[in-house]
């Protein structure tokens, strides 16, 4: 599937910055799930226009607008990036692989933490949060994945190469359909369960779960719902801030040519107004940069 | 997914990072020594203040972390001496050290372990990690 512009995000941000830049006529597609946006539950009273309303019902009339202007909303997560050349390949939970000349980052800012005793303690010492990086230090080791979504699914595969035991651990198993059926496939344990206490001596020696078990492990992969800022961002040559924010000039443009961001991942205020601001601009500065590619 | 398949997708992944490293004008590492789990001791020992960044080449952050301890390494000349080491390359230091996670970077002082950074961060956070050494 190829298309002009990809955004990363299906918030107030993503999907103003797809409604801007499909008016522009360029190819638009989105990724990311609606229902997912910190703004899914809000009552928004401080908006240009509006009486207090319901920030779903903001989301499903923007989201049905950028549709009708020609945006593609795919409602599903992203699993990874590749830069290809000056172009972007996309991987999608539905192993889905999208070309875009173009990428607009605005995943929002993950409001999920673990927050488990030892996380920190054992953070390189057993504990990760990339599956891809670190893989290799657990051939044949037992490692547990943590997180529900299809990040998770997909961190509890490749490390099934690896390692000679694999856990997932999460409350619901939210994978989508093929990882899912890839996951059936191998022996990978599914455990319905939270940890309570990551524990070891130098280093990760097993997790302490809700349900009162005690699982033995060399290591815990950390792989919380959605793909994290910082993930999405180093897979396009950008560090974020000390902050986790991801710096933009005023096109909205980032240090990598293509790659644009908006809303909260840019930074404070948290606010429904510069989201949907932010978007246009880069709605409108990513659609610029593929005419100009084009010409 | 068979071995050789895992093989190629990490030889293909490096090519393209390669790849973006030139094109990013990042030019090939000199202030950084290369350092081998033969050479590792010697070379922890030949400065009163040691890091060694740990690293691989699939590695996304640990490639964006490489022109920026290099530019760093500069910085700090005299003050602080760098090495690097390919985890792939190289397992009995990472093992000795528990390393389960890159980019880290062990930090020695007279050759004896001082401290740990794990994960990476841009250079002005970089700068303030390595500044605490001095």
């Amino acid at each position: 599937m190829d298309f002009d512009v990809a955004v990363i995000g299906a918030g107030p941000a993503g999907l103003q910055a797809a409604l801007h830049a499909a008016r522009k006529k360029v190819k638009v597609c989105v990724l990311g799930k609606v229902q997912n946006s910190a703004l899914l539950k809000a009552e928004i009273e401080n908006y240009f226009g509006t009486e207090p309303r319901a920030g779903k019902e903001m989301l499903e009339i923007t989201a049905k607008a950028a549709a009708g202007f020609g945006a593609v909303l795919l409602e599903e997560d992203l699993l990874n990036i590749e830069m290809e050349g000056g172009a972007f390949k996309l991987k999608t939970e539905s192993l889905k692989e999208i070309m875009a000349k173009a990428v607009i980052l605005a995943p929002g800012i993950s409001r999920k933490k673990l927050n488990v005793e030892g996380e920190k303690e054992y953070h390189g010492l057993g504990v990760s949060y990339c599956a891809t990086c670190d893989c290799n230090f657990f051939k044949k080791k037992t490692v547990a994945i943590l997180g529900d979504a299809s990040m998770a699914a997909s961190a509890a595969l490749l490390l099934r190469e690896y390692a000679s035991k694999v856990y997932w651990v999460a409350k619901e198993f939210k994978a989508s359909p093929e990882l899912m059926q890839k996951v059936k496939a191998t022996d990978i344990e599914k455990v319905q369960a939270w940890p309570t206490k990551i524990h070891g001596d130098q280093v990760v020696r097993g997790m302490m779960l809700d349900d009162g078990r005690d699982l033995t492990l060399d290591g815990v992969f950390i792989e919380l719902g959605a793909k994290g800022v910082a993930d999405l961002a180093m897979e396009v040559n950008i560090f974020p801030d000390e902050n986790g924010y991801i710096a933009v000039d005023r096109h909205c443009a980032t240090d990598t040519p293509g790659v644009f961001a908006c809303g909260d991942v840019t930074g404070l205020p948290w606010q429904l107004a510069k989201a949907v601001g932010e978007g246009c601009v880069a709605g409108l500065s990513a659609a610029s940069y593929v005419r100009k590619e084009k010409e | 997914m068979a071995e050789d398949e895992l093989t190629e997708i990490r030889r293909r992944k490096l090519e393209a990072l390669m790849g973006q490293s030139e094109q990013k004008g990042v030019k090939k590492l000199s202030g950084v020594t290369e350092v081998k789990d033969s050479t590792f001791e010697e070379f922890i020992n030949s400065a009163p203040l040691v890091i060694v960044d740990c690293w691989a080449p699939w590695c996304g952050p640990c490639r964006m972390l490489a022109p920026i301890v290099e530019q760093l390494s500069e910085e700090f000349e005299g003050k602080i001496k760098f090495g690097k080491m390919n985890t792939d390359e190289n397992e009995n230091t990472p093992m000795k050290f528990n390393i389960t996670a890159i980019p880290t970077m062990l930090v020695f002082k007279n050759g004896a372990q001082l401290d740990r950074i794990v994960g990476a961060g841009n250079k002005d956070f970089m700068r303030q990690k390595f500044s605490k050494y001095l």
